[in-house]
């Protein structure tokens, strides 16, 4: 047995207001130095969860361990895991320095080591300079890397962070993806992340936690993620998706054989990402992403093909969004190459490996 | 100051407590509402309510050992007397008035500082017209004094000019307390009507004269209903105020004009022992004024859902 | 139209400008007069009235008593207005409703009346008329400007900003100390200067609290009933312009601080799901 006790855990924390359950019996393991995100939707209970860790909302059961010690019934001011706000929430009465050594100051840090510790900060963050400026004379992106440190600074067990790029712009968000990334590597901070942008998730996180109506659905590395949806809220919230209703004919022998659009669809069962055990007469979805469909049919077995009418083409440059129209009525997405598409095609086949496919039990 | 705050935090009791009060929602109301509900009972409720049931005792104070009688004559002699009952219709009168004037002069004034004067200039002259707010009332009659007496400065004006008949008697009547009055009383019309013609788009206006509607259509079609709250929420104000105007009557109104508020004034001034009477009128001056305020709102409001229809 | 807003409605601002100015001008220049009873016209001048009111013992305690008056008061109605104001913050509905009618009520009483209920008041509680009576009834009537004052910046105020300071390690009364106060101080210095001035020119609460001692404006009240001199209009004139010079001060101080720097911090709002 290893003793790495994880950064934080959650066991089966629950929280209601009224009829609303809005975290419903969530557990998670956070392990140290991971870049961790919750991904969901607004609404979906990844800020409440946030605030139930620091100690601002209370569970109504279940419990949090931050490196191994309960600190469920912890006062806020007195929980080792730090915040930053969506909305930065710096003090403006109070200079960048003052903001950042606050945390300090609360542990009873002298001044000279506050200070010391604030200027460490503020060279992480690449403000060297800004120390004495208030809040209100900083850009958004300053602002946002001043919260950043302030929250660094009282050396938390985890930091959290609440939709922190959310009132960015997109150049900037970018910017700032990257930057918080390189500070999360550099400190070796266990970093939990929240966001509804599945983008950000994906680019910046070790695991991602995908949320939906207070329950985490699937925790993974973002590309099994985006590969291995377990479900289907997973697959199209996570990405584009093609969704296909499917009902299984049979399994045997590592294949299993769905009905799929009037036709059959052999496909490994490997790619059955949910569900134990599939049998024959069970419904399931398969699901495709848009740049897995390739133009033409060629003689390759283990792929599955689509035949239907262009009935909207976008071209974004590198890139060109074809929505094919099946025989069933059914839409189809699909993310080509510009080469790969003849100028006024009106009818197309495309085919799928269906080693890139997946299929989602249902239920 | 903070680091003895943290400091403190050592000390384990306190840690003890501030844990409570941090996970006990509560607690932390209990302690936030404990001052506000003494306060509000103490200052806002029980005079209020010792007013009231003081006007029904047969004399106060109560003897020691005697039991309370209770009486409804003070409430009747408001209605026994033409001289409580005409003071009181007089104080109705004159508030009224006074709150008409008021907004007639000053409605001109806030339209010209929110809609007319140059927009940079606005807020200065606001300021020039609040400076003299912050003068007293006292201080105020007494200028109004100087202004109007028989050798102040607009008879010595007067006579310098050659007017025949000077000096005018101009002082201590309705006309001189009506001047002083509404000196008091316009600042607490400008703000709430500047505020509300401050909010009317000007495009408004310009889109009204672009359809050919004349000036006084612009003025009573938009204008008026636009700035229709400033114009109840200044009146209940100086209404009020003027209704419980004690100095300035005595200062520069007649003798022979006694106001209501004066009248319950001078009930106290007198010994203890009459304050059942004094409380019983002041209990039908707020009451009346209260509920006139109240029906003047209502009507108001009714008005406008009914032209909007 | 034209000729209304160009000539008519600035002839009638400029004149409303000159009678609000005009009496006060007409009573400064009258304390100027060289004679013991106020007349016009003014033959000959002197400043004697103005250095003589300023060792008037009568006056100078009376001046004494109400600025003792106005700190008092202020002090309590700003200790209690705050805790009033963050129970209003955090009601809602129709109790948010009930509490705000209940605390400004005093406003809308007849003047006369709520002098008159708290004179009874402090009777049965046993409390003296005098200077602490006094500030009781001034505190009672500027409570309701100071929760005004306070709530409008309050509203202003990041729920998340007091969850910062409290997820950093500030307990409440560090967030009270450190955060919200410091945070509410520009409204707290306004109520503080508004109260001030509210207590100073208070005229019938003074006249019913008070005991034996007048505050200014009493004294001048009961002089003026009495018959006039120069020296009033003197006084009258210095204490006018003090308290206007102090009123604009407030005027401009509360003005600059709600346009000034607070706005700029909200940057997205704080909905939580």
């Amino acid at each position: 047995m290893t003793d790495t006790v994880p950064a934080i855990e959650l066991r089966n924390i629950s929280k209601a207001y009224g009829a609303l359950r809005v975290i419903d019996d969530v557990s998670l393991r956070v392990d140290k130095g991971v870049f961790i995100t919750l991904l969901g939707p607004s609404g979906c209970g990844k800020s409440t969860l946030l605030r139930t860790i620091v100690g601002l909302s209370q569970p109504d059961s279940g419990a949090i361990l931050v490196d191994g010690q309960d600190i469920t019934q912890a006062a806020a001011h007195n929980r080792p895991v730090k915040m930053v706000f969506q909305d930065y929430a710096l003090f403006p009465h109070m200079t960048v320095a003052q903001n950042i050594g606050f945390g300090c100051e609360m542990q009873g840090m002298s001044r000279a080591a506050t200070a010391e510790r604030c200027r460490e900060l503020l060279e992480l963050i690449r403000l060297p300079d800004l120390g004495g400026r208030y809040p209100d004379a900083l850009s958004g992106g300053q602002r946002q890397r001043i919260a950043l440190a302030r929250a660094l600074a009282p050396d938390p067990a985890a930091l959290l962070l609440d939709e922190p790029l959310g009132a960015l712009d997109l150049k900037l968000r970018q910017d700032m993806q990257r930057e918080l990334k390189s500070i999360q590597r550099r400190t070796q901070k266990t970093f939990v992340f929240v966001t509804h942008d599945q983008e950000e998730a994906m680019s910046m996180s070790d695991l991602v936690a995908v949320m939906n109506k207070g329950r985490i659905e699937q925790l993974d590395t973002p590309q099994n993620i985006y590969a291995n949806p377990v479900s289907e809220f997973v697959a199209s919230f996570v990405g584009a998706a093609n969704l296909f209703p499917a009902r299984v004919a049979a399994v045997e022998g590592g294949k299993a054989r769905l009905e799929v659009e009037g036709s059959e669809w052999v496909v490994p069962t490997h790619r059955i990402t949910s569900g134990d055990g599939l049998k024959a007469g069970d419904g399931a979805t398969v699901v495709i992403r848009p740049e897995a469909l390739t133009a033409g049919a060629s003689r390759a077995t283990n792929r599955i093909r689509l035949t239907g009418k262009v009935t909207e083409q976008t071209f974004f440059g590198d890139r060109v969004h074809l929505h094919l129209s099946l025989a069933s009525g059914q839409s189809v997405l699909i993310d080509a190459r510009p080469q790969a598409v003849q100028a006024g095609t009106e009818e197309m086949t495309v085919e799928c490996a269906t080693e890139d496919l997946a299929v989602i039990a249902n239920g | 100051m903070t680091r003895l705050l943290v400091s403190l935090r050592s000390f384990a009791p306190y840690r003890a407590m501030l844990e409570l009060y941090s996970r006990s929602p509560l607690l932390r109301l209990c302690l936030v509402a404990i001052i506000p509900v003494l306060w509000i009972g103490a200052t806002n409720i029980a005079p209020l309510a010792q007013m009231v049931e003081i006007s029904f005792y047969e004399q106060y104070p109560v003897r020691q050992g005697e039991p309370i009688e209770w009486t409804l004559r003070h409430y009747a002699a408001f209605f026994e007397r033409s001289l409580y009952i005409t003071a009181f219709v007089r104080s109705f009168v004159f508030a009224s008035l006074a709150t008409v004037i008021t907004l007639v002069v000053v409605f001109p004034v806030a339209f010209y500082i929110s809609k007319v004067a140059p927009k940079h200039t606005s807020t200065r002259l606001l300021l020039l017209v609040i400076a003299p707010f912050w003068v007293s009332e006292i201080i105020r009659s007494f200028a109004w004094i100087v202004m109007l007496a028989n050798r102040g400065a607009v008879n010595s004006f007067l006579s310098m000019i050659g007017l025949p008949g000077t000096p005018f008697e101009l002082l201590y009547n309705n006309i001189s307390l009506t001047i002083g009055v509404v000196y008091l009383t316009s600042l607490y019309m400008l703000l709430p009507l500047y505020a509300a013609l401050e909010k009317i788009d000007d495009n408004l206006l310009e889109a009204a004269a672009n359809l050919g509607a004349p000036a006084w259509q612009r003025f009573t079609r938009i204008v008026l209903p636009l700035s229709r709250e400033g114009i109840v929420a200044g009146c209940t104000l100086v209404f009020l105020l003027v209704i419980g105007l004690y100095a300035m009557p005595q200062l520069l109104g007649g003798p022979n004009n006694t106001l209501f508020a004066a009248t319950i004034g001078q009930i106290f001034a007198k010994a203890g022992d009459s304050w059942p009477l004094g409380s019983a009128f002041s209990i039908i001056l707020t009451g009346s004024a209260l509920a006139y305020v109240g029906l003047f709102i209502a009507l108001f409001q009714r008005r406008r859902r009914g032209g909007s229809a | 139209m034209n000729l209304i807003r160009r000539m008519a409605l600035p002839g009638l601002f400029w004149l409303f400008v000159a009678y609000l100015f005009l009496p006060l001008v007409v009573m400064a220049a009258m304390g100027f007069r060289d004679s013991n009873f106020v007349a016009f016209p003014i033959q000959s001048w002197t400043t004697q009235w103005y250095r003589d009111v300023l060792f008037d013992r009568d006056i100078l305690a009376s001046l004494w008593l109400s600025a003792q008056v106005a700190v008092l008061s202020t002090v309590i109605s700003i200790l209690v207005g705050l805790p009033v104001a963050f129970l209003t913050a955090r009601t809602s509905g129709l109790l948010r409703g009930a509490l705000v009618a209940l605390v400004v009520l005093p406003a809308f009483l007849p003047v006369v009346v709520s002098a008159i209920a708290l004179r009874i008041f402090i009777g049965r509680i046993g409390l003296e008329t005098g200077m602490v009576a006094i500030a009781f009834g001034h505190a009672v009537a500027s409570m309701p400007f100071v929760v005004v004052m306070v709530l409008t910046r309050l509203n202003s105020m990041s729920l998340n900003m007091t969850d910062a300071a409290r997820n950093l390690g500030a307990d409440e009364v560090i967030v009270l100390v450190r955060i919200v106060l410091p945070y509410l101080s520009p409204a707290l210095l306004g109520a503080f200067m508004f109260c001030m001035l509210l207590s100073f020119e208070d005229f019938v609460r003074s006249f019913f609290l008070g005991g034996f001692e007048q505050t200014f404006p009493v004294l001048l009240f009961s002089r003026l009933r009495f018959g006039f001199d120069p020296g009033l209009a003197a006084i009258s004139t210095i204490i006018l312009i003090a308290t206007t010079g102090f009123g604009l001060y407030a005027e401009r101080f509360i003005r600059s601080r709600r346009l000034g720097r607070d706005t700029s911090i909200s940057a997205t709002g704080n909905t939580h799901d």
